[in-house]
């Protein structure tokens, strides 16, 4: 049998027999055996074979490898005495050494001993400093770190003596599958707790997982390993062969750290890390805790690493459906933890375990009222299928606290003095303390020549991303439309309304768009996993034609219409290629710190420009590249917060550039001299422009101008299905930052519609519209007093932030509050002349009164406190209160408006969260914000308990702020929508 | 001047039918393996998270110009890559069992690299005898068991890489490994 012949005829009947079953096999094999009896036999003992091991050799060999050697290590020290330590018995190996239980004879204690390679002991520099550090980590004597008692050498391995715990690896348990929510952010808060101890100390982990964190049997989580990550990695370079690591940094893990699954971007790099890189780890491993599968996975290590840096994890679904409501609030949580850039992820593990701690909170609140959730959170699910990217839109542009939008407002429109304060400021904000440092800046102020701008589309949903482009001769425009997770591709007339869908709606993403010279074809780049390919299409639609692949940016002609330059490999080559995509010759390459934006080729055809962006601070800088020879050189010394497209001026004297300053959000257009790279703003508006594309001439540019559109609506209680929108079109945060009733029924509300942040005041039918306050500074957070006769409002027209009173029509003003603090959201008392306000002074916030027509404020509270509201019948205040040191979570409070200590101190997280709340007109409770999720409506929260009632029914939008009417019965909204659309620009020069 | 062309090109030149170019290729491919699995080891003994999950994968980013990937390159690259696997990884198991004498040291044990629990173990100088006889019959077959437990290819890789089509490739790796697994339990 055992020849060519005999095994094709025994393989033909195995695969005869493999596919019947067992009946029909039985059968088989009888009829074979008729005349073949050996054959059968054969053939049935493959077929048991194949059934019994179907995994035989399944995974390549080169993947257990190691486990060989592992194996060959061998070496129990089980029995053996480690100076006063006597080794009982092997507890684990893994993990970086070997694990056993033993007994301290000197204390008379067990303790764990772990013992590390041998190979470590070479360095003695290194591992002092681990110890140090390791010692430090122990000092904190932190409840979630491991305690380490001691250390040393035996027989050439160090030595660590720590805790004996009992319990298992967290491992353990995910194996079993996800857990709980209420679990899991148990867990990640414990760990956050650790990492905040150790991070204060300059302690950086490097490789949290599953198996470096240990659950007692009594819940509590500790941190093991801490500072061992850098000292194996030190090992570990030393002993790599230099030569080839650094050709193949990016994928070899010779000079990586840390578990592949678990690396920050900027590790899988083998770039510099700080503490934010255990944040990355700690998203991560949420994730995993509730996925039960962690976020970044691949077949290979390199598979995993590129989906590390280049891909956003499937969408978190929440294991259980009664979690399901919260599920946003927690993907906004991992979402930013697991945020590419360090830079955008929470920059502390405290800050991180602020939102840990109020998501928390919201469940065990929940669970407390043990409300039926099915309804809600089918709805919730069902909403959460909306694009991603509008929430993050929308989340950039919208501010998280109160104190942001204050200063975000100042920053933007004071022409003269700005606002320095230096230091941290403490501010009692949504949801917990939240610091900001405001350094003071010196803002350009240019004043700006005429500049034409013209909207070319109204719908409101272009695509930020890729930019659009004009074609040369500036006749069309091509851009991508974004409805959820769809792009389409439309070229549309500039000068008509006449537009054609080139390519319709679909699930894909498009990445940069450029016109051919000749204004005929249009090339665009379609995302393909990690980078893109390029393609061609007439600008009238048709089939596309395949050009290249691997490009990650839009292209950009030469002048003469022969090649054209693109960025490909990762974001890190430029490359420039014939007109056909051919005879691809590379210009410049970058390391893994850095990527490249979109180039750009200049008139006279020598030189191409792009960013530079640094992966570890996001800042930018604009090369200039010989096309000739490559050589570059940076233009100007200028570091931009963001580059978002490029052009040059016809000229070649100049550049025009969508770009934020560095330290700043705001993407404006600018105007850059070339060679010295000289900035001046073409726009300085409230608008985000995103991409820059030139005419030929450049005399016109088009962009996609982002904005957040606030309007003033009105409700009636009595027919709360049908809001009125009071206010124009346009949004001017109408009403963003203040609405208050006056006792006839009108709305005196915040707008920018002036070009600076006023009061004014309109009818509640949105008739008899009037300005109140003028040239003067940011006027935010109206109040009206009980009688109808005074205006108590914020505004910084002299220098802080105070507290000033004005009459109804604007006369009359009195500053109420002095400079030595920030005074913000004053509440008039409805019985009395007095005013209710949050006062941040020396970095916390109290609660202070002051009498509306002047006098000496008084303080109200003693502890942190903040946002203000007045019970309609004037008795009580409801604010945020710290009732103990900074760690406690915020309480709501009940206080007598009087002063005094709290009456009550409930434990409601919506409502602390929100960044605005009222009582309800009935005195009952209040009425706050739900921003968890993307669409915001105002909700109701009996004081009694009980579930939380929706007051408005908005499909869409966000309510940022509200106020009930004298009588109860109307409500006013400002309502915030992302929109964003095309913009023409011309006369720009 | 670095290794990446010529490796490049001696796959190209390889692929077209120029069996000289496998003799210069093999050895740039072994002396790379040999230092990778090298590291590896050394690696492993220090630090168990780092699993050698792609040991040939590395060497070809190492090789290869892996900025132009061609998949036909990749795929004759871990042909090479296979033959040489086999030799490293079973010169290995032999040398143990030599030192040991003994024991089941030789073992390979096909833990996933990032599963906890242990998988079956191999015994790879059972196998390399095993994948001998079968050679010596079904050299086809053998072929396709070193290129997917040794070179750790994908069906669809093994096909392109031996210019079979799928289902062909499928069919004889079920039967061949079950004839191999049998053979060595005898």
């Amino acid at each position: 049998m055992n020849t060519p012949e005999g095994m094709g005829q025994l393989e033909e009947l195995f695969h005869l027999a493999r596919n019947l079953d067992q009946a029909e096999r039985a059968n088989f094999l009888a009829q074979v055996s008729a005349s073949a009896p050996e054959l059968a036999a054969e053939v049935e003992s493959l077929i048991a074979t194949y059934e019994q091991e179907s995994h035989f050799i399944d995974s390549p060999a080169y993947e257990a490898a190691a486990s060989l050697i592992v194996k060959a290590q061998g070496g129990d020290l089980s029995g053996n005495s480690i100076n006063h330590y006597r080794v009982l018995n092997l507890l684990g190996k893994g993990g970086m050494g070997e694990v056993y239980r033993a007994r301290d004879t000197k204390l008379n204690r067990e303790v764990a001993i772990k013992v590390l390679p041998a190979s470590l002991a070479n360095d003695g520099d290194r591992l002092r400093r681990f110890e140090q550090e390791a010692r430090a980590t122990s000092a904190l004597n932190h409840p979630n770190i491991l305690t380490v008692h001691d250390f040393g050498t035996y027989d050439g391995s160090p030595y660590i003596i720590a805790e004996l715990l009992e319990g298992e690896e967290l491992r353990a348990q995910l194996n079993e599958g996800a857990l709980t929510m209420r679990k899991a952010l148990d867990y990640v808060q414990q760990i956050a707790e650790g990492l905040v101890a150790a991070h204060d100390k300059g302690i950086i982990h490097r490789d949290l997982k599953p198996e470096n964190l240990f659950i007692t049997k009594d819940g509590r989580v500790k941190i093991l390993d801490f500072g061992l990550a850098k000292l194996m990695l030190a090992e570990q370079s030393a002993g790599a062969d230099s030569k080839l690591t650094t050709q193949a940094n990016l994928t070899s893990p010779g000079t990586l750290m840390g578990t592949v699954g678990y690396m920050s971007p900027e590790q899988a790099r083998g770039l510099r890390v700080d503490s934010r890189t255990d944040i990355f780890t700690l998203g991560i491993l949420l994730y995993e805790m509730i996925a039960g599968r962690r976020p970044f996975e691949g077949k290979t290590m390199m598979d995993t690493l590129a989906t590390i840096l280049n891909q956003e994890p499937p969408q978190l679904t929440p294991p259980l459906l009664s979690e399901a409501i919260l599920i946003d609030e927690l993907r906004r949580v991992v979402g930013k933890s697991l945020s590419k850039e360090p830079d955008e992820r929470y920059q502390t593990a405290q800050d991180l375990l602020i939102d840990l701690k109020s998501l928390r909170q919201e469940i065990e609140l929940r669970r407390k009222m043990g409300r039926s959730e099915s309804s809600n959170s089918a709805a919730s699910l069902i909403e959460t299928n909306r694009s991603e990217k509008s929430a993050q839109a929308s989340d950039a542009a919208r501010p998280h606290s109160s104190i942001e939008v204050i200063f975000s407002e100042i920053k933007r429109h004071r022409t003269g003095v700005l606002v320095t304060i230096t230091g941290l400021v403490l501010a009692l904000a949504t949801g917990g303390y939240w610091l900001y440092r405001l350094v003071g800046q010196s803002q350009q102020v240019t004043s700006l020549q005429d500049l034409n701008l013209s909207r070319l589309t109204s719908t409101g949903n272009i695509a930020t991303l890729p930019a659009p482009a004009i074609s040369p001769n500036g006749q069309n425009a091509v851009y991508v439309v974004e409805e959820g997770s769809r792009q389409s591709l439309w070229v549309k007339q500039v000068a008509t309304n006449s537009r054609i869908e080139i390519i319709p709606a679909a699930n894909v993403t498009y990445d940069g768009l450029t016109f051919s010279p000749d204004n005929n074809y249009i090339y665009y780049a379609l995302r393909e996993g990690r980078t893109s390919a390029l393609y061609r299409v007439t600008a009238l639609g048709g089939a596309p034609v395949r050009i290249l692949g691997d490009i990650d940016s839009a292209i950009t002609f030469s002048p003469d219409g022969l090649h054209f330059a693109f960025v490909g490999e990762l974001h890190t080559t430029l490359m420039i290629a014939d007109s056909n995509g051919k005879e691809i010759r590379k210009l410049i390459s970058r390391k893994e710190e850095e990527i490249l934006g979109s180039p750009t080729w200049s008139p006279d055809g020598n030189t191409i420009t792009c960013a530079a962006i640094r992966l570890q601070s996001g800042e930018a800088a604009l090369l200039a590249i010989n096309v000739k020879d490559g050589t570059e050189r940076p233009i100007g010394s200028q570091r931009w917060g963001r580059v978002v497209g490029t052009g040059w001026l016809a000229n070649g004297r100049a550049l025009a550039i969508g770009a934020a300053a560095k330290g700043s959000n705001s993407l404006q257009l600018w105007r850059v001299s070339y060679p010295d790279g000289e900035a001046r703003r073409i726009t300085n508006d409230l608008s985000n422009y995103f991409g820059v594309s030139l005419t030929a001439d450049a005399t016109r540019l088009i962009s996609v101008r982002q904005d957040n559109v606030i309007n003033l609506w009105v409700s009636h209680k009595e027919n709360a299905a049908r809001p009125r929108q009071i206010t124009s079109e346009e949004g001017l945060d109408d009403g963003r930052s203040g609405i208050a009733w006056t006792p006839d029924g009108r709305i005196v509300y915040s707008s920018r519609k002036s070009g600076a942040m006023d009061l004014w005041i309109v009818d509640s039918d949105g008739g008899h519209q009037r300005q109140l306050t003028f040239n003067s500074g940011t006027n935010v957070f109206p109040t009206v007093s009980a009688d109808g006769r005074s205006i108590v409002f914020s505004s910084d027209r002299d220098g802080n932030l105070s507290l000033w009173r004005m009459d109804m029509d604007g006369g009359n003003l009195k500053r109420l509050t002095d400079h030595s603090g920030l005074a913000m959201k004053p509440q008039c008392l409805p019985n009395s002349q007095q005013v209710v306000f949050e006062f941040l002074r020396n970095g916390q916030s109290r609660l202070w009164q002051v009498p509306i027509e002047g006098g000496d404020p008084q303080p109200l509270t003693e502890t942190i406190s903040g946002f203000p509201a007045v019970s309609p019948d004037g008795k009580f205040i409801a604010c945020n209160y710290g009732a103990g040191t900074g760690d406690s979570p915020l309480m709501l409070a009940i206080l007598p408006a009087q002063g005094g200590p709290p009456i009550q101190l409930l434990n409601m997280p919506s409502v602390i969260k929100s960044r605005f709340r009222q009582w309800l007109p009935d005195g009952g409770g209040l009425s706050y914000l739900d921003t968890s999720d993307d669409v915001v409506n105002v909700w109701g929260q009996r004081l009694a308990g009980g579930p939380p009632k929706p007051l408005t029914d908005f499909k869409t939008d966000r309510v940022c702020y509200f106020a009930w009417s004298r009588d109860g019965k109307q409500l006013a909204c400002a309502r915030s929508r992302i929109t964003s659309d095309l913009v023409l620009v011309s006369s720009f020069q | 001047m670095e290794p990446t062309h010529s490796v490049t090109q001696l796959l190209i030149k390889w692929g077209e039918g120029d069996k000289a170019a496998l003799d210069e290729l093999m050895p740039l491919v072994y002396a790379t393996l040999r230092k990778l699995a090298a590291s590896y080891l050394r690696r492993e003994r220090v630090n168990h998270t780092l699993q050698p999950t792609a040991l040939v994968d590395e060497a070809y980013v190492r090789l290869v110009d892996q900025r132009k990937p061609s998949w036909q390159n990749r795929a004759q690259f871990f042909g090479v890559a296979a033959k040489l696997m086999r030799n490293i990884l079973v010169d290995y198991a032999r040398e143990r069992l030599a030192a040991k004498r003994g024991g089941d040291l030789y073992r390979l044990s096909l833990s996933k690299a990032d599963q906890v629990t242990s998988g079956p173990d191999v015994d790879l100088i059972a196998l390399d005898d095993a994948l001998n006889e079968l050679a010596a019959m079904k050299p086809e077959h053998a072929r396709i068991i070193e290129l997917r437990f040794f070179g750790g290819l994908t069906i669809e890789e093994t096909a392109v890489a031996m210019g079979l089509s799928t289902p062909t490739v499928e069919r004889h790796w079920a039967f061949a490994r079950t004839w191999l697994r049998r053979e060595m339990k005898r």
